[in-house]
């Protein structure tokens, strides 16, 4: 019996995809990472119809796995809210998925084919930071070997680094060039979802992952 | 559809809100608030306050289908604060309403929030019966907003009569409340402070008063009907400083009385004036600073004098809430109004002209 999960992904830019199995058979991606409250909810619609599954009762659908990110704040929002409202209203599971885990799944078979046996995934963090994590590569499969980190990128561990923070700081990461623009895509979420459900680890609540508090300051009056 | 179910999502500042309606009749009305976690900044913070309602929003939602007996499937239709409000905020109540409108089916309508404070009034347990009203306005006085609005048609034609041109009259208090040390939300602390005080001791600004910004009603000038508050709270500054010079106490109680004195002075007598000048013989009072016992005290008595009606809806219904949204999604359906596109956005300075997206 196939099973088939529906993904989001907000943590860069919005996408939605149907799995079946291990393999993708419907997909949705914008460019901006401006829009996601925006287009998401047609995305959904979109791919559940074109997988042959009614929106209203998509009795044939297992769960959803959503990107939790890190990323910026109000698009990861959106698909996290997203997620959780489907999954309480079709009465079906949601797990997260780190959406650096994803990244990485998509990219550690290339990293793996070129001798890369350790690598960095970075996205944006946008004020001159980058989100990352380092990944330990067995045999094409990530292995996360830390939490993931906001920093500077000058002080990104020195590995080849995959995803779009490589290509905005060149002169701070080695980044590898096919993947210089790469953000999360919910077929990276699907894919690493499928997997970690199957083996009962790597899964996130679902639940932003900020890494950042917010910024707001106590004023002067009101410190004792 | 005489009576559709209409269940209303409001998430444009630190209130999640979801109420459920059918027609005019109130059937759920749900609030959890991040308010406690503003305190310390003396102030609603964006961040704080959207992080509060990707956490409140599910057990709201099923608080309120709870309250209300039903589930998702009897539900008619679905609105949502789509603007004015703090873009952050609004994003998670468009986006876990869109989400309830796919996975249901139901039409859903980004409705104005300004205007669901107007449409709360139309509910039948308000008492109010605004449908035999010759012209209505409506006063919104809160945190976020200082309007007076003339409805023509709640559900297509909403005029702004004037505003606040700096803060919002709440957030006036909100910032009073910080020079006098008195703690946070300022509105209820300072008209506790306020009936200790004398209103008289000190004379503060009413922004906007003088007879250049004024004109005349055949030839009124821009912000005849427009409030300011930034240099009423600039006089109340300069008040306590020089208290502080002297090392004297601050007479926190008097200032307090003073300055919700201009406040309130200063709003109904520009919203009365709107009112008369347009035809008004109504007005709807809504937004937090309801509550405030002067405002309500001078708005009854210059309402009176000039032959105008007031509603004051139940407070805990002036407030933000999902069941304002509700009941104007509930007009909107009514009416006949087409839902809104899955792919509207959430619009922070939203227009009241635009009642729904």
């Amino acid at each position: 019996m196939s099973h088939i999960f529906l993904a989001l992904d907000t943590s860069a830019t919005a996408s939605a995809a149907i799995a079946r199995d291990d393999e993708i058979v419907a997909h949705r991606a914008t460019d901006s990472q401006r829009n996601h409250s925006e287009v998401l909810a047609g995305f959904i619609k979109e791919v559940l119809t074109e997988a042959g599954l009614d929106p209203t009762a998509p009795e044939m659908l297992d769960g959803i796995f959503v990107g939790v990110g890190p990323g910026p704040f109000t698009g990861l929002r959106a698909g996290i809210v997203t997620a959780q409202t489907l999954a309480h209203t079709w009465n079906i599971p949601a797990y997260g998925v780190l959406s650096l885990d994803g990244l990485a799944y998509r990219v550690a078979p290339e990293a793996f084919r070129t001798g890369v046996n350790e690598f960095i995934v970075a996205t944006d963090a946008r004020r001159k930071e980058v989100y990352w994590a380092h990944y330990d590569n067995i045999g094409g499969q990530p292995q996360r070997l830390h939490w993931p980190f906001v920093t500077d990128p000058a002080e990104v561990t020195e590995l080849p680094v995959y995803g779009a923070g490589a290509g905005l700081y060149p002169q701070h990461l080695f980044g590898m060039s096919e993947f210089a623009d790469a953000v999360p895509d919910a077929a990276d979420i699907a894919a690493y979802g499928t997997l970690a459900l199957r083996r009962g680890r790597g899964l996130q609540p679902v639940e932003p992952h900020y890494l950042r508090g917010h910024d707001a300051q106590i004023p002067k009056q009101l410190r004792k | 559809m005489a009576s559709p179910i209409v269940l209303g999502i409001e998430t444009s500042c630190d209130e999640t809100g979801i109420g459920i309606v059918s027609g005019t009749r109130l059937l759920a009305h749900q609030v959890a608030s991040s308010m406690d976690e503003h305190v310390a900044f003396g102030g609603v913070i964006p961040e704080i306050a959207a992080r509060a309602h990707v956490t409140e929003f599910l057990p709201v939602l099923n608080a309120a289908l709870a309250e209300a007996h039903i589930t998702l499937d009897d539900v008619d239709a679905i609105a949502v604060t789509a603007g004015p409000g703090l873009a952050g905020a609004l994003m998670v109540g468009v986006a876990g309403a869109k989400a309830l409108a796919v996975a249901t089916g139901k039409p859903l309508y980004g409705i104005n929030h300004l205007i669901a404070h107007i449409g709360v009034g139309f509910l039948d347990n308000v008492g109010a019966d605004l449908h035999n009203v010759h012209q209505l306005g409506a006063l919104l006085v809160s945190g976020g907003h200082t309007e007076m609005l003339k409805i023509n048609s709640l559900t297509s034609d909403v005029e702004l009569l004037g505003s606040t041109i700096d803060d919002a009259a709440g957030e006036a208090y909100d910032k009073v409340a910080r020079l006098i040390g008195a703690g946070y939300p300022g509105g209820p602390i300072i008209d506790k402070m306020a009936h200790d005080g004398d209103p008289k001791a000190f004379t503060f600004p009413r922004g906007l008063t003088a007879p250049k910004n004024m004109g005349s009603a055949q030839e009124p000038a821009k912000d005849r009907y427009n409030w300011s508050f930034s240099g009423l709270k600039t006089a109340v500054s300069r008040a306590v400083e020089q208290f502080a010079l002297r090392d004297m106490e601050v007479p926190a109680n008097d200032i307090a009385a003073s300055f919700q004195e201009a406040v309130a002075d200063v709003i109904t007598h520009k919203a009365v004036l709107a009112a008369t000048e347009h035809g008004i013989d109504h007005i709807l009072l809504g937004g937090g600073v309801a509550a405030n016992s002067r405002l309500r005290q001078l708005l009854t008595e210059r309402t009176q004098a000039a032959g105008i009606g007031l509603t004051i809806p139940p407070m805990n219904l002036c407030t933000d809430n999902g069941a304002m949204v509700a009941a104007l999604g509930a007009q909107l359906v009514a009416d006949g109004v087409a839902p809104s596109d899955l792919t509207f956005s959430a619009d922070p300075t939203q227009a009241v002209q635009r009642v729904s997206v």
